[in-house]
Order: structure tokens, then sequence, then C-alpha cells
């Protein structure tokens, strides 16, 4: 038979889908505690893995995966704290519809959401690897290099009350991720002497800091009005709601799908990017602009499905040209390593029924992860019942043992508090978080980029050639003029419609 | 009720018996808890892998296990100051690479964190000349087309490798003195894969790294000469640069540390281990697959080995001055 169907029909057997169901549990759980991320899940699975045949170490390794960005939404919409980085307009968008009242919605909306953008994801790994492998190809230096400024431009969409104030904080984020050595030249900048900022800032504190505890300081703020983050109601039609919303957009979805296969196949660039530029494109493109950062399930929707599809498609240059695009897609290549399957083109030839088998389980692990996460959300959604008293201690300590655990280190701690207390009292002045992080996200990729194009703008004599005539540089320079238009436009609309709106509720 | 007591007593002798054995570090017995292994680099880099193949066979061989903990980061300088550091009992081990370390510890000096004397190699088991490659459809089929072309167009080509001051850097460094020519060298962010991409998709003219990294992309690219003294047994048909005359050493190899200190028991069994477990024709078998050398060297060899790479590098490390 041919090894596509036989793919499919191993997927399709209990071994298997046992398989996928402990994948994505485990995946789950570990994309819910701050501080681990899915690479970090992959590598305490990776010695389980030794003991199995190639194919279920890659059919779990896959799924736990994707599950892990659907995880990360859940305490991301509950408690303000990101699962993994990927979870940051979750953390914005979703906290708001809790604090509304909304949220069976809002976890609902993002598993979903999160179950679709697996679909999307797999069906793209599925039927489009050959030319989107080959359109990975084409993004080198100066292309990553405007991709990075084309994310900046999404600074619009997060910059809140003040634009200028926006720009200051993304730029303040820029700066940010220039601690530690040079990417490409070597140099150690702004270290002050210490080892541990040798490696920079690490990013899971940061993002603690600058998103979660200026929320946790807001709760208690107003512990005295709000003795609960949100009253909790029980809705019965909470799920259908969210199907209805959510399978009533389809340009919606489309828009998010295409961003996350894009983002997912573009090398070095993964979810966190991923569900900023569909949120960014949602809001840009919505008739509901004002529910923005005020918990618009358009913009929860569009995030979710968009980091879930990176997932399988980050696996298209790994399966065909053997490349791994993250750190997850290096740890399944290092899984077959291991097994003595040299990852190349062998893998669509001599194994070609393992590779499929796989390419489906990650479809099929979309749907497999829409009935585990049912089931966790119903019973996690309970969490919105403890009084704030509780409940904003827990998530601090929580932060905490985040912040430690991304390396096992108290400096990192150390990092969360102080970013924490300078983004509560910068929000008190009317700057956000949104666009810190931005700004420390997109740093790395924007500066190594940029060293790389110089160096080949000198091989080639022209840095016209290499920054504007190369046509994925010219496309992606003028959607940066575009969006920046475009973002602006949108910008001075939405302050039209809603003059001095206070930023959001505990904005 | 009272036979409850009696376990509770048991149990909390047996745990401080287990705690002030723990604390006095008696090496009688070792391994007797789990051994953390730091890894320098990414999850599934080199560094990873090679822990990740021995990981089951050794702690089949110990009785313990091993804890693989990613500390990365600054070119491998935050693992290594960080193994520099640890204490001294032999849990603490962490993965080395050459000749990255030294010329950290050469350019940057006490930046570094860390200096060579305090880490103690006990094994080194794998390494991996550099390659200069092409792309499979470059119009240079050979190294003397690409020498003929940069001397006709200096500065020209693009030579895309692993960031600067590196080992990628260094080796080109070496060619084009060798070779009398001028290329652009293009550091690459983030490890030998993008560095890979950017040759395969066309955006370098060449690329240089470790040659394990070609012999897995062989469909796709040529490699034009590798350094060192012999072919490789993956790449028969390659020459060495040294084949035109050109002297070009750097080479990559991979180790197993721990801090300066440790017991000499605990090195020696480690390595005896270790090096049992590369010896398997199975391992022996996919290393030389993946277009690695294999090393055997115990403590000593391994001590002069350092020793010889810190002297070679000290001259060739003006290159990038």
């Amino acid at each position: 038979m041919d090894p596509v169907w036989q793919g499919l029909l191993n997927v399709l057997t209990p071994h298997y889908l046992l398989l996928m169901a402990v994948g994505v549990a485990v995946g789950s759980v570990v994309g819910a505690l701050p501080g681990f991320t899915a690479t970090m899940g992959l590598t305490i699975l990776l010695p389980f893995t030794f003991v199995m045949d190639p194919t279920s170490a890659l059919v779990l390794m896959g799924a736990l995966w994707g599950s892990a960005h659907f995880g990360d939404a859940i305490p991301a919409c509950l408690v303000a704290t990101p699962g993994t980085p990927s979870a940051v307009v979750t953390v914005i968008e979703g906290h708001q519809l809790v604090r509304r009242g909304k949220a069976a919605q809002a976890l609902y909306t993002a598993l979903l959401a999160s179950a679709l953008g697996q679909l999307v994801g797999g069906f793209s790994l599925l039927a489009l690897a050959e030319p989107l492998a080959r359109l990975s190809l084409q993004f080198g230096p100066p292309e990553l290099f405007w991709v990075g400024i084309f994310g900046l431009s999404m600074m619009a969409s997060l910059a809140g009350q003040s634009l200028l104030k926006g720009i200051a904080g993304a730029a303040l984020g820029l700066l940010l991720s220039t601690v530690g050595v040079a990417q490409t030249e070597g140099m150690v900048r702004y270290a002050f002497g210490l080892p541990q900022l040798q490696g920079g800032v690490e990013l899971v504190p940061a993002l603690i800091g600058f998103l979660t505890v200026p929320e946790v300081l807001g709760m208690v703020e107003r512990r005295r009005e709000e003795r609960y983050v949100a009253e909790y109601r029980s809705q019965p039609g909470a799920l259908w709601d969210v199907f209805r919303e959510t399978l009533t957009k389809p340009f919606l979805l489309l828009r998010a799908s295409v961003v996350g296969v894009i983002v997912g196949i573009v090398p070095a660039i993964g979810g966190p990017v991923a569900s900023l530029a569909a949120y960014n494109e949602a809001w840009r493109s919505s008739g509901k602009r004002a529910e923005f950062r005020r918990g618009s399930m358009e913009g929860l929707i569009a995030a979710e499905l968009a980091n879930n599809a990176v997932a399988p498609t980050d696996m298209i240059p790994t399966l065909a040209l053997g490349i791994p695009g993250s750190g997850p897609a290096a740890l399944l290549m290092a899984a077959l390593l291991l097994q003595g399957i040299q990852p190349g083109r062998n893998l669509f030839t001599a194994h070609a029924t393992m590779t499929y088998t796989f390419i489906w389980s990650t479809l099929v692990s979309g749907i497999v992860l829409f009935v585990v996460g049912l089931a966790m959300v119903r019973l996690l959604v309970q969490i919105i019942r403890v009084p704030v008293y509780l409940l904003a201690p827990l998530v601090l300590t929580l932060s905490v043992v985040g912040s430690f655990a991304v390396r096992n280190n108290f400096f990192d701690v150390g990092t969360m508090v102080v970013f924490g207390v300078l983004a509560y009292f910068l929000r008190k002045m009317g700057f956000e978080g949104g666009p810190v992080v931005l700004g420390l996200l997109l740093g790395p990729i924007i500066e190594p980029q940029l060293m790389s194009s110089l160096a080949l703008a000198q091989a080639r004599g022209s840095f016209v050639e290499v920054f504007l005539l190369r046509p994925y540089s010219a496309l992606f320079a003028l959607l940066t003029l575009w969006s920046l238009l475009r973002g602006l436009k949108g910008w001075q609309m939405m302050q039209r419609v809603q003059p001095a709106t206070p930023a959001g509720p505990g904005g | 009720m009272r036979w409850r007591w009696t376990v509770a007593c048991v149990a909390a002798l047996g745990a401080a018996g287990a705690l002030a054995m723990a604390a006095s570090g008696a090496p009688s017995g070792y391994p007797s808890r789990p051994i953390t292994w730091l890894v320098a680099f990414a999850p599934g880099g080199q560094s990873d892998v090679e822990v990740r193949r021995v990981q089951p066979h050794l702690e089949k061989l110990l009785g313990v296990r091993i804890l693989v903990e990613y500390r990365t980061g600054g070119g491998g300088a935050v693992g290594w100051s960080e193994l520099a550091r640890a204490r001294p009992d032999g849990y603490t081990v962490g993965g080395l690479v050459m000749p990255h370390m030294v010329i950290q510890t050469l350019l940057r000096g006490a930046e570094a964190g860390y200096r060579l004397d305090q880490i103690r190699s006990i094994a080194w088991t794998v390494s991996a000349p550099n390659a200069l490659m092409v792309r499979r459809d470059s119009p240079f089929r050979t190294l003397r087309d690409f020498v003929e072309y940069a001397k006709a167009n200096p500065g020209r080509l693009a030579v895309g490798g692993v960031e600067r001051l590196s080992p990628s850097d260094l080796s080109l460094a070496q060619f084009m003195q060798a070779a009398g020519i001028r290329l652009t060298y293009v550091p690459i962010a983030g490890g030998a894969g993008p560095v890979m991409t950017s040759l395969i998709g066309g955006h370098v003219d060449a690329a240089t790294t470790a040659a394990s990294h070609g012999v897995r992309h062989k469909d796709q690219v040529r490699i034009l000469a590798v350094s060192g003294k012999q072919r490789m047994k993956a790449l028969p048909d390659v020459p060495t640069f040294a084949e035109f005359g050109y002297n070009v050493t750097v080479e990559t190899s991979w180790g197993v540390g721990a801090p300066a200190g440790v017991p000499a028991e605990v090195v020696t069994k480690l390595s005896q281990a270790l090096l049992q477990v590369m010896r398997t024709p199975e391992i022996r078998k996919a290393v030389e697959e993946e277009g690695l050398t294999p090393l055997y060297f115990g403590p000593a060899e391994s001590q002069a080995y350092v020793n010889r790479l810190v002297s070679t590098y000290r001259e060739l490390v003006n290159l990038l001055r």
C-alpha cells in the first residue's frame, strides 16, 4: 500500500491513539506550567524514546509539542501568566475576557483555535511540504532581517493609549535584547561582569515580569472592590457560543492560518512571533477594533490558531531538508539520529511509512487535543473561584518557581522581580508591557540577521542589492511600509471612535 | 501504633545516613546518586546528541541516572563557567567542545568566565574536520576552481559560517592565509543549521563548518575539501586541504570534563565507562556514518590533547585579531 495511506491507517490504531493522548495530556500540563516550555518537555521525554521504535517516538513527541501551545493558554487566560512565550497575546486578550466574566468562553476559544491550528499545520505538512520547504529556503539573512522589521510594525496594535509610548516600550525591549554575548560578533555587552548576564536576559522571566506581575499587583490594588478575578457563572451554552463565534469567521481563520504556516516555515522565527503577527492582522482587518486589548474573541482566535499551526509546519524544513527550524524540531531530529536514522531524503523513501504516520499524527492529535482539552477546561475554569487574597500570592509563587525553573537559577527570579516592579510603574505612566515584549522577541532576530546581511552586502558590493533588490527582501520591505501606514491609520481611527477611554479594565 | 514509630525512626536514621554519606563526598562506591551532565549548547545540537548517544548505555554501566541540563548562551561560556564553579565531587560533569573552549579563553580572557585549568578533561570521544562546501549546482567543482575565482575577484565570494571568533571563522582565516586569497566571511547566528540553510538556499556562495553537517546534507551540497591530515572515512572522494598544499588544521572535537579537583578515581571510572560505551560496534558505526571520527582519549591523553590545542591555538587566534 502507498505509505501515505499506510500512515493514516497506522495512526488510527489504538497504539498510536494512546500515545497521542499521553503526549497531549503531558504537553498540556507542561505548557500550562510557566517556565516549562515545549522544548523542556521534549528534553525530559527524549530518554524515554530510546526504548520505543522511531515512529512511536516521533508521534509522542509531536503530540506533546503541539499541545504545549494549548496548555500555555490556560494560565495566560486565567491568571495572566504565559505558560510559554507563545502565549503573550493570550495574556492580553484571554485574561481580559476572563475578567469580563467569560472564563469558559476564553478557554474554549483557546482550545478550539488551538485544535484548528493543529489541523491547519498538519494539513500543510501533509499536502504542501515540498513547495513550502522550497519557499523556506528563500529566506536568507536579508529576508529574515526584513521579517523582523516588519514584526516591529505590529507595535501599533499593542501600543495602547499612546503610539509614542508604544514606540518607547519597543525600543526598551530591543535594548534589553542586546544584553549578553552578541550572537554573530561574539563580544559581551551590558553584562557588568556578571556571568549570569552572558547569555542575555532570559526570555521567560522577562515575559512574566512585564506581563504577569503588573496584572497581579493590579488585582491586589483592586482587592476591596473585586474580591474575585471575575464572577464565576456556570455557562452551559458557552461551548456552542464559541463554535458559532469561531466558525462563522472564515476570513479571520484563513488569515491566521496563512500567517501561522508562513511563520512556521521561516527558519529562526517561531510561535511567539506567529501569534503576534496573526493578532496584528486580525486587529488591522477587524470591524470591532475597539474590543482589542479589552478581551477580543477575534484576537484570541487568531493568536491561538497561528501559534498552534507553527508546530507542525516547523517540521517542514526539518523533514524535507533535514534542517531544524527551532529547538523542539532539533530535538525530534536528535531522536531520529539516535535511533540511527539520518534525516533527509530517505525519510520519504526508505522510512516513508514512519514519516507519513508522524505527519498524520500531527493532524489527528488536533482532534485528540480537543477531546482531552474539553475535560481540562471544565476542571481548570474553577480556578477563578479562588478569591484574590489567595490567588495573587499563588500566582506570584508560580511566577517565582517558573522563573527559577527555566535554568535553575535564582538570578532569573531577580530578573522577573525587577522587570515586574518596573512594568508596574511603567503601566501607571501609560506604558504597556506588550511593546516591550515585542522588542524583546524581535531584537534577537533583527540584530544578527542585520550583521549577516551587512557582511553579505560587503561581498556583493551593494547594500541596495542585498536589502532591496532580492525579491523577498523587496516584498517584506514593501509589506513593512504598507503595514506601518495601515497601522497608523487604524490606530488613528481607533482613537477617533474611542476618545480617551482608559486603557481597558485594569489597563 | 508503636510499629509506626519504629518505621519512622529507621527511615529517619537511613535518611541521615544517606545525607552523611553524600556530605562526606566519599568516592568509595561512586557513583551512588544521579550525575548531572551540563550541556553548553541548545537541545538537539551536536553536544546534546553526544550525551544522548551514550546516556542509556552509561546509565546501565554506572547504575545511576544521568540528568542532562542545558546551560546555553555566550557560545558555550555560560555552561562552562558553571561547570568550572561546580562542586568537584564527580556528580556534576559537562560536555566540552574544542576549539571553542580554548578560543574563548584566548580572545576574551576573564570575560569568558572560566579558565581552562578549572576544568579537568575526562575523555574526548568524537571529532570532525572542518569542511569547505558549496551547493551541488555551484560552478565550483573543485577547490582549485574556487581558489582561482577568489584570486581573480578578491572579497567577492561570501562564505557563511557559525558566528565570529569561532572555529568556522578561524578555519577560513587559516585557508585564506594559506592560499593567499581574500574571501568575505558572513557570520551566521544560531549554530550550523542556519549556516546550512543559507548555503542550500543560495544566500552565500560557500560555507565552512564541521564536515558532519556536510555529510548530513550530501544530496544538496558538494564538499570541496576537509581539514586534517587524512581523508574522512565517510567521504573517501573528498580531498584534504593539505593535498593542495594548504595547511588548514582546525577541527572540532567533543569530550567530557569535570571541575578541577575532582578525585582521580572518579575520573578513571567515568572515562573507562565512557570509552567502553564508545567502543561498542553499533555506536562506532553510527558515529562514522554521521561523518564523525571516533576518538578514544582517556584522562592522560585528554589532558595532553587539551594542552596541545592550547599551544596551537595561541598562535592561530592571532589570525582573528
